[in-house]
């Protein structure tokens, strides 16, 4: 196969990376137009569908959606290039003869291949999703499933088959997650009257699973009030969405919740869609410890737990009564029966054999050897190449940025200038990474996109002057901060111990600080239970620590008032600027999108001037999933099948 | 005998007291706990604030001293209680007896293969000393103690999906009550990996065993009274080679139950093995306590059984 030669094509000169994101977006805008006019009859049917669905959704919602569709199908059908007809039509892999003709490096090729619209041309896509069949993956099975605990957010994996939320994103072979559009779940739409106001209209005849102590009776708006100030307590892992809301009302006549807010809260519907964010009934909530168990998991979700072991396996199948149609198809949600996550953490071995033997409908490949051995064994599989998710980014912070020699902002920018990002991603992912740096953000913006901003990955060149490789200037503000040759820059670094890509990454910007820019510092390995506790206590030895954990919200507000704000408790970097903490306020009570995103660019600029934590390279991350399998989409925000509300309920198989 | 019997009994109790306050102390010296290590990997962790984490704690009881924990799990563990387990708040020895049958059926298991196949294959062996099958069978035994059972139990698992097609990790096995083929089918391949070691361990010791015994003057004499071969090495023989044979069994036991972890983990077999690897990564101590309690137990009455079976063996051999 072409792709195989990808080595050596990485040697290659880069084209303009500016050159390759038209591209890519020419190629997915294409792929989502043609997919929305020329499917034939079930498109149509799930744009009629769509529209009734549309129409108990709050009206300015809906008009930017319809934008966002008219937009991406007059992009697709104006487009004259022949070049491009033949893009839209392409599978996952395949790429136009213009792009083969193209000096492409390995991240730019594999993020053209396997761009997430080619999915929807999948052979198979066109006859519709098939209800039945069961959908086996590998999948932790948790040892405590309580949503409302110190674990829930581990739970956002599973917790969206079994449980709803009031909003939900869409995430399907045809709809991009990563435009977080919200869509409702248990709610059939919202209005906000005033900025400090939002009213939810419940969906009807949504009811609980069979299962005690609800034992299949129908949901009512009380519920919903009560589980989400369940979610609001002190102390939940949740509640940090919530501090802007005084106090939820409902009206069980009416099916609505009404949410009243302190101040605006521009950032709460986004974290609401948040696949932790669950519904739980109320009968837990007088003693929430009962979710622990397996047993006790029961929502109005797609899916309802029949069994668990822990660290083994477990088991659920279709909830009867589910209340949602797949707004596509005007089908009844879930398309699967059944669902078999087989739990294999730690026994990579065994989880291969399982897809080879053809156990499993997905599987997670490490890096380009194990797609080598994966296509080898099945050509016809369907590979994912998926952005990281936002609260993963390899970054190093600082144990203090008030002491020397990180108080000096020169060190800072010299330590990000001092990094080859380059060899990074080359060295350490096999050139399938590009840099890092919150990018779930609204950014860049981009009118050709539905969602209004660009896609991930950035250029190196428009993350501010410090994230490019430019070793002399580098030197240049060392030697400004006062260390040179006859005083050069020491410092400890530390990371953890266990072997991996990001130990090697790790190892490898030592090298380039000690390299590029004469420093000396120290490296330290720790025990990881110990490292994983550090990040959060700052209480290791060194003055820089690696990892890979940022945090965030579903909303761009978790990086920037969560992680950035003085008096936020997520605020593990020690950032302390009057500025960042004004624009961190404003931009959480700003509701217009565009000025919002002002705001945050200003957010961005300052840390990246400021270089308050140096981010470097992100890796991409693949999946392979059987080729009779559909609407099984990864997304960026977790490396995690399940993850989303919509993901699994729109899962189908076709060899059924 | 009964006095014998009960001095080791409470010999047992000591060790297993020391066992006990050993594995709660390294436990407890790893650093972070269950809440630190759920918290820590999700972001959003972050977000509570120290006093909300302490009321976590103290929900959980960590925040005690370490030694009052220890008191308190103590005499719980007396009264038959050993705890809830701090990530699935599910009881302790539930987990484990939900668990314990098929462990204990792996290692029967293991132990069974080893000793059908390597104590006729041991004699064989020393009876053809220096011939062909002598020599192929301690080949195979050398292997056998060469190749660790997590690379041997690797190679299999790969193997058997790419040549013959099936995982031999997913099978699930039932309790042996609930489906006896579907319960073989699941265990007979991890059982032999685990019983590959102890295979040649044992033949080795069978082999060099009946070696001395048939030069012993009771073998020449019962030749010399013209039994023949095949009664002398099964009556004589394989009898009176037996005793070091059995103590490495005994010895080995402990060895085994540690292979049955790394075995269990590997073909996925929900046995206390798997239970415990599960336990030590979420740093759940009171779980990690009560597997080392139980195997702990297992080792030293298993050992107390091997030093009774002597005398039934030797008669000559007197318990005071």
């Amino acid at each position: 196969m072409a792709e195989r030669n990808y080595w050596k094509r990485m040697q290659r000169k880069q084209l303009s990376r500016r050159s390759l994101m038209a591209a890519s977006a020419r190629a997915g805008v294409g792929a989502a137009g043609l997919a929305l006019v020329g499917c034939g009859d079930d498109d149509d049917d799930g744009q009629q569908t769509a529209a009734q669905t549309a129409q108990q959704m709050d009206q300015e919602q809906v008009q930017a959606q319809q934008q966002a569709q008219q937009t991406t199908t007059q992009q697709a059908t104006t487009t004259e290039d022949a070049a491009d007809e033949q893009s839209v039509a392409l599978l996952p892999g395949q790429l136009t003869a213009e792009e083969e003709a193209m000096t492409l490096t390995a991240e730019e090729e594999w993020r053209l291949r396997y761009h997430w619209s080619k999915l929807q041309n999948l052979p198979g896509q066109s006859d519709g999703p098939k209800h039945g069949g069961t959908w086996t993956l590998a999948h932790a099975a948790p040892a405590n499933w309580n949503v409302l605990g110190p674990n829930a957010s581990l739970m956002a994996a599973f917790a969206p088959m079994f449980y709803s939320q009031l909003v939900v994103f869409p995430m399907d072979d045809f709809s991009n997650a990563h435009y977080y559009l919200n869509e409702g779940d248990l709610a059939s739409g919202w209005e906000i009257p005033e900025p400090t106001t939002v009213v939810f209209q419940l969906q009807d005849g949504i009811t609980w699973q069979d299962k005690p102590p609800v034992n299949g009776r129908a949901m009512t708006a009380e519920d919903v009030k009560i589980a989400y100030d369940a979610l609001r307590e002190e102390g939940r892992v949740q509640a940090s969405s919530y501090t802007a809301v005084n106090t939820i009302d409902h009206d069980n006549a009416s099916n609505t919740v009404r949410f009243n807010l302190s101040e605006p809260a521009a950032y709460l519907l986004n974290n609401m869609m948040n696949p932790f964010h669950t519904v739980i009934a109320p009968e837990f909530v007088e003693e929430p410890s009962l979710l622990d168990l397996a047993e006790n998991t029961v929502g109005t979700g797609p899916f309802q737990l029949d069994s668990a072991t822990t660290g083994s396996e477990w088991r659920g199948s279709r909830h009867p009564e589910y209340h949602k149609l797949d707004p596509r198809t005007g089908l009844q949600l879930p398309y699967i029966d059944n669902i078999h996550g087989l739990d294999f953490v730690g026994q990579r071995e065994s989880e291969w054999a399982a897809w080879e033997t053809g156990e499993t409908d997905w599987i997670r490949l490490q890096d380009i050897t194990e797609y080598e051995r994966a296509i080898e064994q099945h050509p016809e599989m369907v590979v994912q190449v998926t952005a990281p998710p936002p609260g993963w980014q390899p970054h190093m912070t600082f144990k203090d940025l008030t002491a020397e020699p990180f108080n000096d902002p020169r060190v800072r920018q010299a330590l990000s200038l001092g990094m080859d990002r380059d060899e990074q991603a080359a060295g350490v992912y096999y050139g399938l990474a590009a840099g890092g740096y919150g990018q779930n953000w609204t950014f860049f913006k981009d009118e050709a996109s539905p969602w209004g901003f660009r896609e991930w990955p950035w250029t190196f060149e428009e993350l501010g002057d410090f994230h490019v490789f430019n070793a002399a200037e580098g030197r240049r503000l060392l030697d400004a901060a006062g260390y040179n040759e006859d005083n050069p820059l020491e410092f400890q670094a530390a990371f953890h111990t266990v072997p991996g890509f990001y130990l090697d990454h790790f190892l490898l910007i030592v090298d380039q600080w000690q390299r590029n820019l004469g420093a000396i510092v120290e490296h330290e390995q720790i025990e990881w239970e110990s490292w994983l506790s550090l990040l959060f206590t700052k209480e290791y030895e060194g003055s820089t620590l690696f990892t890979w954990l940022v945090g965030s919200e579903m909303d761009a507000d978790g990086l920037a008032y969560g992680r950035m704000h003085s008096e936020s408790p997520g605020n593990i970097y020690g950032i302390n600027d009057p500025d960042v903490d004004q624009w961190a306020v404003e931009q959480r009570q700003e509701l217009d999108v565009e000025k919002r995103s002002d705001i945050l660019e200003k957010i961005r600029i300052r840390e990246l001037e400021n270089m308050w934590r140096i981010f470097a390279v992100n890796p991409y991350r693949m999946a392979a999933r059987r080729e009779y399998l559909f609407g099984q989409m990864d997304t960026y925000n977790a490396w995690n099948p399940g993850w989303g509300a919509t993901n699994t309920e729109r899962i189908w198989k076709n060899n059924i | 005998m009964t006095g014998y019997l009960i001095r080791r009994v409470i010999g047992a109790m000591v060790v297993l007291l020391m066992l006990s306050f050993l594995v709660f102390m390294l436990v407890n010296a790893v650093p972070g706990n269950t809440l630190t290590r759920l918290l820590n990997q999700s972001p959003q962790g972050a977000n509570l604030t120290p006093e909300q984490i302490e009321q976590y704690e103290i929900d959980l009881g960590l925040n005690k001293p370490v030694l009052e924990r220890y008191g308190d799990w103590l005499w719980n563990a007396f009264n038959g209680d050993l705890g809830k387990s701090f990530a699935t708040r599910l009881p302790v020895w539930g987990e484990i007896q939900d668990r314990l049958p098929r462990s204990i059926q792996l290692v029967v298991m293991a132990t069974l293969i080893s000793s059908l196949l390597a104590v006729p294959i041991g004699v064989f062996s020393a009876i053809r000393q220096g011939g062909p099958g002598d020599y192929i069978s301690r080949v195979f035994a050398i292997l056998g103690l060469a190749v660790p059972n997590f690379f041997l139990a690797v190679l299999v698992v790969t193997f058997s999906a790419g040549w013959l097609g099936v995982s031999l990790s997913t099978i699930d096995p039932p309790y042996i009550w609930d489906g006896v083929g579907e319960n073989l089918k699941g265990l007979i391949a991890p059982a032999l990996v685990l019983s590959a070691s102890l295979m040649a361990t044992v033949m080795r010791m069978q082999r060099s065993t009946v070696l001395e015994v048939v030069n012993e003057d009771y073998v020449r004499t019962a030749r010399a009274k013209g039994l023949n071969e095949r009664a002398i090495i099964s009556r004589h023989v394989i009898r009176n080679s037996l005793i070091p044979v059995i103590t490495i069994f005994a010895n080995q036991f402990a060895f085994l139950i540690s292979g049955a972890v790394i075995v269990e983990f590997i073909f996925r077999i929900d046995g206390i093995g798997a239970l415990a690897v599960r336990a030590i990564r979420q740093v759940d101590f009171t779980l990690v306590l009560g597997i080392s309690l139980v195997v702990g137990f297992g080792v030293v009455f298993i050992n107390i059984l091997v030093d009774l079976s002597y005398a039934w063996l030797d008669p000559r051999i007197r318990y005071s």
